[in-house]
């Protein structure tokens, strides 16, 4: 019996190549989508599962209340919880900080130094973590204190092939060089790792690099730290003792007004949490993938659905057949049931292959590396998988097909009864609704991003360059004397670089527009103890024509006024609107404890932040101290050590950059040449939307194609079953246009329907996304009308081509038949 | 064998009930060899296949084998036409997908027939029919006539009490016509099965021993020969 079944179910295949390959195709890209889809989210939420003690290790977070009752979640820790939990906590067992900074490195004898993260990190971190080591164990590394752990891929940056274990390596501690010996090296992170290492060293070097000052300090952060806890310790019992810890180490006084809180957080729960700060990732993500995925496997479905219920027909005598010889309703669902389920191994398989093939575009749609691993336990989950789409698709055509009364089918009287009709319909309408929602979402989200790359934003960003000055702020140095150390340079930079072709101007500045995460972002407090924010630059006087910005009042900081130096700031009209300032020239930032100073001009709005965020009030001076001598907070997100920006005027950009770095070379040597263009750098800002964009783009060809296949099945079976009337149609005097009309007209007001339904979803969706932009485009009727009418030319070209066929035959042969 | 009393069977349409039969009361004995006759619309094949259970009456009793027909479920009916009940129809209804040598084989997959009687009884049937050379072709590599030679050959696998045939010469021309109703003759003479038949021509009614006539679904006249 199965062996007639698989028989049939195989004839059957091929006997309809175009249905088969319309549902074993479709099905196929839908079940590819779903496996690459699969193992992202996979990979997401398997994050940090590796170690072998993961469920044991917690990421420790702080948490400080300021004056103003703002709450501030941290999990970046000072340096000092380290020690103060082992001295206090015993049920703590091992525990690490991972401080990480960027530093140069390099081999001694080879001048040459990279840009290099290096982490300190305290001796535990080999337990707590189960990297495996490539070379060295656990027990030959951290033996003396110039010993340095490093990751593969450092080893193969500046050892290449040969052996890392031993060699030496250099890295600047303080303000000098330092040689270390490596005693470990240890495997890449992999791609599920919430935490990634480079270069490791022990925390004696802490203090030369951090400060003395900031070993001691609560309340200045670094890295993240991770413990393991004792077995059998609730983790949520140790709340207590973290709150007698931090009244013993902060002081009864500053604890009451802080309310610092310490507690834990389980690593495993690290990346997807976005209650916390950091790196992880939106779970938001996840959910939106997992739904595009169904929804086009979905789709696939529902071709099959329909596409099976509209040759019932074909298959109606053999049921009645086999019901006359003794087949009960049973053995004909199982028969049915069991070829969708071929149908759908046939296409999970080549499903795989596509998912195989695709992998690499996926990588690089999803900025991922994941590959697939094929074991038992996934043959298992396929076959299930396969078990459950073979349902879904299946389940609805078997239980028709296997219901059809032989004494209708057998006398050739079969209709199809405007029941099943409807659900055809139904799932047209279905399918169109989601295609047309998700062209809309398509063309919403590239015209945002192509307005974000064309919006005005204020400054000149093409032909600007920038790089770190060398110099970084260290706790022992003021902001304002490293300043000046970078500006001692430029001006040596300029001697030499303006006489160079394509260079036109050169200036020093805290951040750049690259950075784009907001600026020294301080508030003071005012008469009412509110938060007054304003955001803040150490500009040069060359800063505003460098960039472009236009200043509206006033006049720019000048070299011929001694004075500007010390007491002058700019502001930007944004600052004017917020504190209300008329005639701002000669006012000063409101606020009590401000150096004296005074405002000599008004720069018009510029976006020193994503598009994300609305223009905030910004001052720019050339001594920080005014700024920092009136505030009582400060949220740093980028560093504000100080940078170069060079504007080009040149067509010879290769030349010109190798020009700059061969002068750099000679006024900083040893210091890393890391250069970015501005406008390159802000597009990567919007990394996370073009990424939605390609998905959603990649979605919704899918959808259209799966669906446009459908519909094309549809019309074909729909002719077919209608070439009778269409021959009567045509003997009666309709000419091929008529004929054409009513093929078409039936699959139109489907598709207006779709149109209708999915408008309304697709704005509410396109609007929420929208406002995660303080300057967005506009959602227009025209965006929606281009949806529209593009999946209604298409799908007109789809049914077309059926229809004409039907208008083609000759009427005396399709009359003969009866 | 079949004992019907009083069936009626109708259609509801919104003011009338449209009588399809009405008050047929019919005995049919084993190794009968029956025609029922009748103009297009007279119910003929409505009385055939309530008779093989494809359809049930409105009203009336059915005794088969002396069973209560009207009591039985899908599962039992299956059962019945899986052992006693063979059909042969007027457009062959051979499943285009399956060869010859698998269509006549496919009652025996119903009835759980172990593989290798299996490929001795459907060996068998090829042979009486003179098929052999056929049994790879599929249905529509054949004639009319030689489809419904498998179409009997598929009735007949499952060794049947009854054959209900529903115009079975209907689309063949008369040459196979009478191939097909010796067949008949011969199985209803040698092998004792029973055969009502559904016909419009009179040649054919004419190989059976007993002719039913059916008028706007009443028998008007029951063995209308028989004096002769």
């Amino acid at each position: 019996m199965f062996k007639n079944y698989i028989k049939i179910a195989f004839r059957n295949l091929f006997k309809n190549k175009v249905y088969s390959f319309i549902n074993i195709f479709g099905l196929a890209v839908g079940i590819a989508v779903c496996a690459l889809i699969a193992l992202y989210v996979q990979n997401e939420w398997s994050y940090d599962e590796f170690h072998e003690n993961s469920e044991n290790i917690y990421r420790v977070w702080a948490e400080e209340t300021l004056q103003d009752g703002r709450v501030i979640l941290n999990t970046s820790t000072p340096f000092i919880v380290v020690e103060t939990i082992k001295n206090n906590i015993p049920e703590v067992e091992n525990i690490t900080y991972l401080n990480r900074f960027s530093n140069v490195a390099g081999v001694p004898q080879n001048d040459q130094k990279i840009s290099e993260n290096v982490s300190i990190i305290h001796d535990d971190f080999f337990d707590i973590f189960d990297f495996k080591f490539v070379e060295g164990s656990r027990e030959s590394v951290f033996n003396s204190p110039s010993s340095i752990v490093i990751s593969e891929s450092a080893a193969k940056r500046h050892f290449g092939e040969a052996t890392a274990l031993n060699q030496v390596l250099s890295l600047k501690i303080g303000e000098e060089f330092r040689d270390f010996t490596v005693d470990g090296v240890l495997e890449d992170a992999p791609a599920n790792s919430s935490i990634r290492y480079e270069l490791l060293i022990p925390e004696q070097y802490f203090e030369p690099i951090m400060g003395e000052r900031s070993m001691r300090n609560w309340f200045n952060i670094f890295g993240p730290s991770y413990v393991t806890l004792k077995d059998g310790t609730d983790p949520e019992e140790l709340t207590d003792k973290f709150a007698d810890m931090m009244r013993a180490a902060l002081g009864e006084e500053e604890y009451e007004m802080t309310k610092y809180k310490i507690g834990l957080q389980p690593l495993t729960d690290v990346h997807l949490n976005t209650d916390f700060p950091g790196n992880g990732s939106d779970p938001v993500y996840s959910y939106i993938l997992s739904i595009i995925a169904l929804l086009v496997l979905v789709i696939a479905c529902v071709n099959f659905m329909t596409l099976s219920i509209s040759r019932s027909t074909s298959r109606a005598k053999e049921v009645g057949v086999r019901k006359t010889i003794g087949a009960v309703r049973e053995h004909l669902m199982y028969q049915f049931w069991g070829e969708a389920l071929l149908m759908t191994i046939v296409a999970v398989i080549l499903g795989l292959i596509f998912a195989e093939l695709l992998l690499p575009f996926f990588n690089e749609l999803s900025g991922t590396v994941l590959e697939f691993s094929f074991g038992w336990q996934n043959l298992a989950v396929l076959l299930g998988c396969s078990v459950i789409i073979s349902l879904i698709a299946g389940i609805y055509p078997a239980l028709i097909l296997s219901g059809f009364r032989p004494t209708q089918v057998l006398k050739g009287r079969l209709s199809q009864s405007s029941e099943k009709g409807s659900f055809n319909k139904v799932m047209v309408v279905f399918q169109f609704t989601l295609s047309i929602a998700l062209i809309i979402g398509t063309f919403t989200i590239r015209e945002q991003l192509a307005f974000v790359q064309q919006k005005n934003l204020g400054f000149q960003k093409e032909q600007i360059l920038t790089f770190n000055s060398g110099f970084v702020n260290t706790p022992n140095a003021g902001i304002d004397n490293v300043f000046a150390s970078s500006l001692s340079r430029k001006q040596i930079l300029e001697s030499e670089l303006l006489g160079l072709s394509g260079i036109q101007q050169i200036a020093t500045s805290s951040f750049t527009p690259v950075q784009t995460r907001g600026w020294f972002n301080v508030s003071f407090p005012n008469e009412q103890n509110q938060a007054q924010p304003f955001h803040a630059n150490i500009v040069d006087e060359n800063f505003i024509p460098t960039l472009g910005i236009e200043i509206l009042n006033g006049r720019n900081f000048s070299e011929e006024n001694a004075s500007d130096k010390e007491r002058a700031i700019i502001v930007n009209q944004a600052f004017v609107d917020y504190f209300n300032l008329e005639d701002p020239i000669g006012k000063r930032i409101p606020g009590p404890n401000f150096l004296d100073h005074e405002i000599i001009g008004v720069v018009n709005n510029f976006h020193y932040e994503s598009l994300h965020s609305p223009i905030e009030p910004l001052v720019l001076t050339q001594k920080g101290q005014i700024v920092f001598s009136g505030i009582n907070n400060m949220n740093l997100r980028n560093s504000a050590a100080p940078k170069y920006t060079v504007k080009l005027t040149t067509d010879d950009l290769q030349a010109t950059i190798a020009g700059i770095r061969d002068v750099w070379e000679d006024v900083a040597p040893g210091i890393p040449f890391d250069y970015s263009f501005v406008d390159e750098a802000l597009d990567s800002q919007y990394r996370q939307e073009q990424r939605l964009s390609k998905i959603v783009t990649s979605a919704s060809l899918l959808t259209v194609l799966i669906a446009g296949l459908g519909l094309f099945g549809l019309a074909s079976l729909m002719v077919v079953r209608r070439t009778k009337e269409i021959g009567v149609r045509k003997v009666l005097g309709a000419s091929s246009s008529n004929i054409l009309l009513l093929i078409n007209k039936e699959f139109t007001l489907l598709i207006g329907l779709s149109f209708l339904i999915a408008t309304p979803i697709a704005w509410f969706a396109m609007k929420e996304w929208l406002k995660d932009f303080a300057y967005s485009i506009e959602l227009g009727i025209g965006l929606f009308l281009l949806a529209g009418i593009a999946t209604l030319v298409l799908s007109w070209l789809v049914v077309s081509f059926q229809s004409i066929k039907a208008t083609l035959i000759n009427p005396v042969d399709s009359l003969k038949s009866e | 064998m079949i004992k019907l009393r009083n069936i009626d069977r109708y259609i509801d349409k919104r003011l009338q009930r449209n009588f399809i039969l009405k008050g047929i009361d019919l005995d049919i004995a084993e190794g009968d060899f029956v025609s029922i006759m009748g103009p297009s619309g007279a119910g003929t094949s409505t009385l055939l296949n309530i008779i093989g259970f494809l359809d049930d009456a409105n009203e009336g009793e059915y005794f088969f084998l002396d069973e209560p027909v009207h009591g039985l479920n899908e599962k039992q009916k299956s059962e019945y036409h899986r052992s006693y009940i063979g059909f042969v129809f007027q457009a062959y209804h051979l499943i285009d997908e399956l060869t010859v040598y698998e269509n006549i084989e496919m009652p025996l997959l119903y009835r759980k027939v172990k593989g290798s009687q299996r490929k001795s009884m459907v060996a068998d049937m090829l042979d009486r029919f003179n098929i052999v050379a056929k049994k790879d072709l599929f249905p529509n590599q054949l004639s009319g006539g030689q489809q419904q030679l498998v179409g009997v050959a598929r009735a007949l696998i499952g060794s049947p009490k009854l054959i209900l045939a529903d115009e079975p010469t209907g689309n063949l021309h008369s040459d196979q016509s009478k191939e097909i109703m010796q067949i008949f003759k011969k199985l209803n003479q040698e092998d004792g099965v029973t055969i009502i038949q559904v016909t419009h021509s009179d040649e054919m009614a004419s190989y059976g021993d007993r002719i039913i006539n059916l008028q706007d679904g009443a028998v008007t006249e029951n063995n209308p020969y028989e004096e002769e």
